[in-house]
């Protein structure tokens, strides 16, 4: 027999169709039983706190989430990490075979492309408008850092007060490099470095927690700039701070104006209300 | 037709593994530890169930795109019930506080839902409950959050 809703306690209906409530999606005669109950004093309010109750719990859910080596595990269950780099080995290979028919003609083509731009740039000089492409540039280099940190690092270092003094000190810098002023239990300083694009320099703070085989790492940029400089995405408003998030297949990046004509960029593999939630620890710590 | 685990498979069935199932490997690590309220629990179970989904992927081809969500939770319930025997150790960490007072079935509806995103009719299916008791177990959990003011 289908199960009707009304069969419910008052009070189950009311709990239960909270969400269908904030949703707008309960039907007529449900909701002709809710609306009622919602204007006693009783559960005045009830939707708003359930809100805020799931939020919380969605959030404290985040911290709970599997080790890298948990998902190579189960990611093994199907392929075994030396099969599947075979079979990659493979696709490579069958792939360049199949290339090779066409790669001398491609090779003609494409080096009269380049002589051609290589002349246009000889002429008229090289152009200004070259770009910093922060969330390109940087999503990149927070997956370098994470093959051989140590080799991009200019300052291995686990001192907070060393890396500050590092930044504050490094000569031609036309902003105040930031750190985060705090983060959460677990984690450390791990080293820093000032990326030079040319275009733009970049302060870079290396953040790691776990052990050797559990090591987890993530990215604190800082750059001259506005928010409203970076392409624009969905904002999000975490108690107060305003940010925007992206996401690339491995990464995801949280951006917020950290300070007046500064832009920090925190990267990582953790899910942007994470990465938000480590800003807003280091923004508690300053204040 | 079941494969074996650690088995190298059909590369299809890999692909789909990897697309829809791994992806929600987090969600269902939370919803085992609703259950277990044990890291060590949750790892096992989560293990576990991704062992049941990889030796049945043929079964899932039509399912797993949209559906991947709501098979992992109904497995990861029917493993977390045929190891119940097994006790974990809990922790003292504010979800757990959270989660403790309530019984299991009203941790996997609540969590299924607010938590994992399942609407009720899939969650009542997944969790093997009627409709009816879903609601129950579901309201319950919801008021004695509510009312206990759990810090989270």
């Amino acid at each position: 027999m289908a199960f009707s809703p009304t069969e419910l306690k008052n009070e189950d209906l009311l709990y239960s169709y909270l969400d269908e409530y904030l949703d707008g999606e309960l039907t007529p005669d449900v909701l002709a039983k809710i609306e009622p109950l919602l204007q006693t004093p009783e559960y005045s309010g009830l939707p708003g706190r359930f809100q805020a109750l799931r939020g919380k719990l969605q959030l404290a859910m985040q911290s709970y989430y599997l080790k890298e080596d948990e998902l190579t595990a189960l990611n093994a269950l199907v392929m075994p990490p030396s099969e599947k780099q075979k079979a990659e080995q493979t696709s490579i290979d069958a792939l360049s075979r199949g290339n090779t028919n066409s790669f001398y003609r491609r090779g003609a083509v494409l080096l009269l492309i380049v002589l051609a731009i290589g002349a246009s740039i000889w002429k008229f000089g090289r152009t200004k408008d070259q770009k910093f492409r922060p969330l390109e540039y940087l999503g990149y280099e927070a997956l370098a850092m994470e093959e051989d940190a140590q080799e991009r690092l200019n300052l291995p270092s686990h001192d907070p007060v060393e890396v500050r003094q590092y930044l504050e000190s490094y000569p031609g810098l036309e902003f105040k490099a930031q750190m985060l002023a705090g983060v959460p239990a677990g984690w450390q300083i791990d080293g820093a470095t000032v990326i030079d694009y040319e275009v733009a320099k970049v302060a870079a703070v290396m953040y790691e927690r776990g052990g050797a085989k559990t090591k987890e790492l993530f990215f604190f940029f800082s750059f001259a700039g506005e928010l409203s400089d970076l392409p624009a995405s969905e904002p999000g408003n975490m108690r107060g701070l305003i940010f925007q998030t992206y996401a690339s297949n491995e990464l995801n990046l949280v951006a917020w104006q950290v300070a007046p004509g500064v832009v920090a960029l925190l990267v990582g593999r953790r899910s942007a209300p994470e990465l938000a939630e480590i800003a807003l620890a280091s923004r508690a710590a300053k204040e | 037709m079941a494969t074996s685990a650690n088995q190298p498979i059909d590369e299809s069935l890999v692909n789909i593994y990897e697309e829809h199932f791994l992806r929600h490997a987090d969600t269902v690590y939370r919803f085992a530890f609703a259950l277990t309220l044990s890291l060590d629990g949750a790892s096992q179970c989560v293990r576990e169930t991704y062992k049941v989904i990889a030796t049945n992927l043929a079964k899932y081809v039509d399912t797993a795109e949209g559906g991947a969500n709501s098979i992992l939770i109904e497995t990861c319930w029917r493993v977390f019930n045929d190891q119940k025997s097994k006790a974990f150790a809990s922790g003292q960490s504010a979800v757990t506080k959270a989660l403790q007072p309530l019984a299991i079935s009203a941790r996997a509806a609540l969590v299924a839902i607010d938590v994992a995103g399942l609407d009720a009719v899939s969650a009542a299916r997944v969790l093997q409950m009627s409709d009816k008791d879903l609601r129950v177990h579901l309201a319950h959990a919801r008021r004695t959050l509510l009312s206990s003011g759990a810090q989270l």
